[in-house]
């Protein structure tokens, strides 16, 4: 595999807080790769040092063979960047802000207009262009964003949550332009806090949480961790711990979190070990409130492997 | 009422909570009455002329003369003999050189010619105004010399001195209407002016700036929203910015009176009517300038512009006595001028609570017509 | 350079497409000075003194005095008018003229009896101006009247009974005789000290020397030239703030993280910033120059007016480089320029002359780019100075933009990287 990133121990931390700590990931040529995590998992910080504005602690990143440390000009010359929040010059028109940005990065002329045009296209804001863009609306401004992080063509795209904040035509606009992105054949490193952008438009996912990752792969391999199982979620009374002995006991179930009031287990796919938990916990005398059932995904695996769910 | 004095009260706050706000709304103003207060004469108002005396003479007409400058006019300083050689006199601002044989030249009848030179960066009114000094005393000095000689006495500096110790036939009393009070200069000549001008800069900048800003991050969105008429929220607006206005005008008050012993006159009442008409006056600008303005960059530069304007054509940076008739009339289109009418009427002519009435009914009318005029234009 | 032109050509597009701020930045000396020019541009007079006169004398001095307040050489100062005591006094207390004068009854008899006389005055305290000019030349009037009386005192006492009003005769033809050679051996014995006077002052003010022909009038639009160059160059401050504050505004926006997350490194950025503030100052030169040079009533050396106005630029994008580089947000940096170019703006000799400012502030002034500036630009305007006469402006200017550009722009570049943290 020819890898575009390869990232290997990265650290950052901000005073006592690490918020990467160790990471560690490579990204082949032409993949569109997921880094999934809550707010706050260290995503953002990950994609600043990817970008050359933050220099790690520890580690050390080579794009295509190139080291980011030594030759930071050369790496940002051929990447595209779309952050979180759009920035924008609001008082040029869309054509300004992309002649601007594909300037700088050493574009001019015809090349620099036949760009222009051509990610107009792709962002279908080409009969917008000459307006100024504080009259935009949102979506068009994320739509613009992307675009300003593609003008100059760029081997590899970094994207920050570039869906945030906008309605959902708009996010299936910008999600359509990504994935016409990726089948051109450039590299796309992908946050997100969303599940299903994860898993409808990333060749590969990384799951992180407090600045680690915390597993790696394609969706199917993914799911496969999670092994198929189901997470049942039991909601009662304050102290559940007296099930605690009957559920280690039972094949095929595993306690994921156990705090007040809630239970989090994972069961095997077959149905009997759930048959056996409800069984225990309806006999158990204790007060429930409710229980709930989710077949395997990525919410699953997040909830497998750090008792939390994605949106808490 | 209680949600209107909410809205004052988070606007008294969010001022308060701004670290600019204590250097501009304290420590500037105090700055400015300091500076223009030296401007004018110093603390103490001490206007007098700054005058050198060069007397490479040393006759006694030289003398004489010297001693006939009025000293509540002109701070002199004699020099003579080998003090008087350096040219220009070193540390003078202006001087005057008596030529060698001034004396027995004057009295043998050749012309004498005395000018007032100036350093470069001496203030044209203060070199006229020495030259005024300077031709009475020439006046009263050849009066008394023609005397002398008339009469046939020896022309000698004790006969001079005789004529001078004598009381004067005709002399001329000054007095000032009003209280009757010493002239105002230094501080107490700048303090209502730039009382006037700086709570009308600072109200303005930080009311606009405060509006627009809110404007742009969707508070006002919000408050437009609530159950209050856009009257009403224009009104807690008004009210904040007054109270900090009267604050402001309450420390500078202090600061004069603790600080530079001013007089701000015998009726109380009046100067509290008057400057509380002037705060809503100029708590209504702001609220306007922030309504119509679109951003706090835009509420900064036409604050400051707005400000700088009405002040000096209102007279707080210059007496207005000195501008046109019809520039001293039009004027009165800004507060300013009413407020600086009505302060000269209470601190000036010393005169009472009757003097304001005008002034201050007309500023409560300005204050009205702006917060209408926001009401009208508030939008989010 | 291509980079540093194109991040100058963007900056330059978007002021472009909002350029309030720095029209009414270049609009307040404009109109500053033109201000003042209506205030103080009546051919460089003062309004007449508006003097009230209530003469309780009966006799020729009080008139005499009345008169000449009415003379050639005074009726252009004063608009006098005559009142009675009550009227007077209760004017003055409304404060409807700059002063008002009472001779007192008996005047002219007292006089020429030889008993002291006195003139009262009542100025207005709200005027500092007028009511001075009207006790100087009130207290003018007395010393003359009281020289006269002392050297005339004998032919005076002889005119004595035809000088008071209510005398209808005239003086019989000898004592006219009499009295003419009482006089002349009055004067005569004085006549080489006054007649003319043998010490005279040589002054505009009394006609002693003609104004020089430039300097004559002092009309609007020479005081336009005058108040000028000082609100000029701070607004050139204005507009250098405005410039330079975008460092920080991009920071806001993002699009500073962005530009650096490109091929751009933070020194080129702030370069290019610098520059911006550069090309944005000599527009900003050029606008109010060519609004100046429409007034110009003589001619203004062009290299040494290139020279001081390139080395002002230097400073005043330095300055706000500073102040920007060392703020540690938009909001103080704007709070810390405002109030530190107000300050300068007073004390550098901006708002008013330098002349006019007392000694211990003056001192002050030559510490701020504000005075060197304006004295330079003063030079060429009112001095006639050549490239020479203000190479030493444009020398100090430019040491103190070379200064604080580098302390700034060192600044903002920290300023600069640290804006790029996630």
């Amino acid at each position: 595999m020819r890898r575009m990133f390869d990232v290997r121990g990265l650290v950052k931390s901000y005073g006592p807080v690490r918020a990467v700590d160790g990471v560690s990931f490579a990204v082949a040529r032409g993949e569109l790769f997921g880094l999934l995590g809550p707010n706050g998992a260290g995503k953002t910080t990950i994609m600043s040092m990817l970008s050359g504005l933050l220099p790690p602690d520890e580690g050390r990143i080579l794009f295509d063979g190139i080291d980011l440390a030594s030759k930071p000009l050369a790496v940002k010359a051929a990447l595209g960047i779309v952050p979180q929040d759009p920035a924008l010059y609001e008082t040029l028109t869309a054509r300004e802000n992309l002649n601007f940005w594909g300037g700088l990065y050493g574009l001019s002329g015809s090349a620099l207009r036949s760009s222009v045009d051509r990610v107009l296209e792709l962002i279908g804001l080409a009969d917008r262009a000459r307006d100024p863009v504080k009259t935009y609306s949102g979506g068009m401004k994320r739509r613009l964003n992307l675009a300003l992080g593609l003008v100059h063509a760029p081997r590899a795209v970094l994207m920050d949550e570039p869906t945030v904040g906008i309605d959902p035509q708009g996010r299936l606009n910008v999600l359509d332009a990504v994935r016409r992105v990726a089948a051109s054949g450039t590299t796309v490193i992908y946050t997100t806090h969303y599940l299903d952008e994860a898993e409808t438009l990333c060749d590969r996912i990384a799951i992180m949480d407090h600045g680690k990752i915390l597993a790696e792969g394609t969706l199917e391999e993914l799911k496969r961790r999670v092994g198929g199982r189901d997470v049942i979620t039991v909601r009662g009374a304050p102290d559940l711990s007296p099930l605690l002995p009957r559920i280690d006991a039972m094949p095929g179930v595993t306690v994921a979190s156990a705090e007040a009031g809630k239970l989090v287990v994972a069961v095997d796919g077959s149905g009997r070990g759930a048959v056996e938990l409800l069984s225990a916990v309806l006999s158990s005398g204790l007060a429930i409130d409710g229980i709930s059932i989710q077949p395997p995904s990525l919410s699953t695996l997040f909830l497998n492997l750090t008792g939390r769910e994605l949106r808490d | 009422m209680r949600r209107l004095l909410r809205l004052a009260v988070n606007d008294v706050r969010l001022t308060a909570r701004d670290r600019a706000a204590a250097l501009w709304l304290l420590v500037m103003p105090v700055f400015l009455i300091w500076l223009f207060g030296s401007a004018f004469g110093g603390p103490r108002g001490d206007r007098r002329v700054a005058l050198t005396i060069l007397d490479r003479d040393g006759g006694w007409l030289a003398a004489a003369l010297a001693s006939e400058l009025d000293p509540s006019a002109v701070k002199l300083d004699v020099r003579r003999g080998p003090d008087a050689s350096p040219r220009p006199p070193p540390g003078a601002v202006r001087w005057i050189e008596i030529p060698a044989g001034f004396t027995e030249g004057a009295l043998a009848g050749t012309q004498q010619t005395l000018a007032v030179e100036a350093a470069k960066d001496a203030s044209a009114e203060g070199t006229r105004g020495a030259e005024v000094v300077l031709a009475r005393a020439i006046l009263r000095t050849l009066a008394r010399a023609a005397e002398m000689k008339q009469s046939g006495a020896t022309l000698s500096a004790a006969a001079y001195e005789r004529l001078r110790a004598r009381p004067a036939l005709v002399s001329l009393e000054v007095a000032t209407a009003g209280k009757g009070a010493t002239v105002p200069s230094g501080v107490a000549q700048s303090l209502p002016g730039t009382l006037t001008f700086t709570v009308l800069m600072m109200t303005t900048i930080y009311g606009a700036v405060f509006l627009t800003i809110e404007k742009r991050e969707g508070m006002l969105r919000r408050q437009l929203t609530l159950p209050l008429s856009r009257g009403a929220i224009v009104g807690g607006k008004i009210l904040g910015r007054a109270f900090i206005a009267l604050l402001q005008i309450a420390l500078l008050i202090a600061v004069g009176k603790l600080a530079f012993k001013l007089d701000f006159g015998a009726s109380p009442l009046g100067l509290a009517t008057l400057l509380g008409a002037y705060t809503f006056a100029v708590a209504g600008f702001a609220t306007l300038a922030g309504a119509v303005l679109a951003n706090p960059e835009q509420a900064s530069i036409v604050g400051w512009l707005a400000s700088m304007v009405m002040a000096a054509l209102g007279g707080c940076w210059w007496p207005s006595e000195v501008m046109p008739g019809w520039l001293r009339s039009a004027s009165h289109v800004f507060p300013t001028s009413w407020a600086m009418d009505g302060l000269h009427s209470l601190i000036s002519f010393g005169r009472g609570f009757e003097a304001v009435v005008l002034p201050s009914a007309v500023l409560v009318g300005f204050g009205a017509l702006f917060s209408l005029a926001a009401a009208a234009r508030l939008r989010a | 350079m291509r980079l540093l032109l194109h991040l100058v050509a963007k900056d330059l597009r978007r002021k472009a497409r909002a350029p309030f701020a720095f029209v009414a930045a270049l609009s307040f000396p404009i109109l500053f000075a033109g201000m003042i020019a209506l205030a103080f541009g009546g051919g460089g007079k003062l309004p007449k003194v508006r003097l009230l006169v209530a003469n309780l004398d009966e006799g020729v001095v009080g008139s005499a005095v009345v008169s000449a307040f009415g003379s050639p050489r005074t009726a252009g100062m004063f608009e006098t008018t005559r009142v009675t005591e009550a009227e007077g006094r209760e004017r003055m207390e409304r404060g409807r003229a700059s002063a008002f004068l009472t001779i007192p009854k008996g005047f002219t008899r007292d006089l020429l009896d030889g008993r002291p006389v006195t003139l009262r005055l009542v100025r207005n305290p709200s005027e500092g101006i007028l009511p001075e000019i009207a006790a100087q030349t009130a207290g003018g009037l007395a010393d003359l009247l009281e020289g006269a009386r002392r050297v005339l005192s004998a032919p005076l006492l002889r005119l004595r009974p035809y000088l008071e009003d209510g005398i209808d005769s005239a003086p019989a033809d000898a004592d006219v005789v009499a009295i003419a050679l009482e006089a002349t051996h009055a004067i005569g014995g004085a006549s080489s000290l006054i007649f003319p006077p043998v010490i005279t002052l040589r002054s505009e003010l009394f006609g002693g020397t003609e104004p020089a022909a430039e300097d004559k009038g002092g009309t609007g639009s020479q005081i336009f030239l005058l108040v000028l160059p000082g609100v000029a160059v701070y607004a050139l401050f204005l507009v250098a703030e405005n410039a330079m504050r975008d460092v920080l505004t991009e920071r806001t926006l993002g699009t500073l993280r962005r530009q650096l997350a490109g091929p751009l490194t933070p020194g080129t950025y702030i370069v290019a910033k610098a520059l911006y503030t550069c090309v944005l100052a000599t527009a900003a030169i050029a606008v109010v120059s060519l609004v100046g040079w429409t007034v110009l009533t003589r001619p203004v050396s062009l290299p040494g007016f290139v020279l001081v106005s390139m080395a002002l630029v230097l400073a005043v994008a330095g300055t706000a480089a500073a102040i920007y580089g060392l703020a540690g947000s938009e909001r103080a940096g704007a709070t810390l320029a405002g109030a530190i170019f107000l300050a300068m703006g007073f004390l550098g000799g901006g708002f008013f002359r330098i002349e006019s400012l007392p000694p211990g502030i003056r001192s002050v002034a030559p510490f701020t780019p504000l005075y060197w500036g304006t004295q330079g630009y003063r030079a060429l305007l009112e001095h006639g100075a050549t490239l020479s006469g203000v190479a030493r402006y444009a020398g100090v200017l430019i040491a103190m933009g070379v200064a604080l550009l580098g302390v700034g722009m060192a600044a903002l570049h920290r300023s600069a990287r640290a804006g790029t943290a996630a």
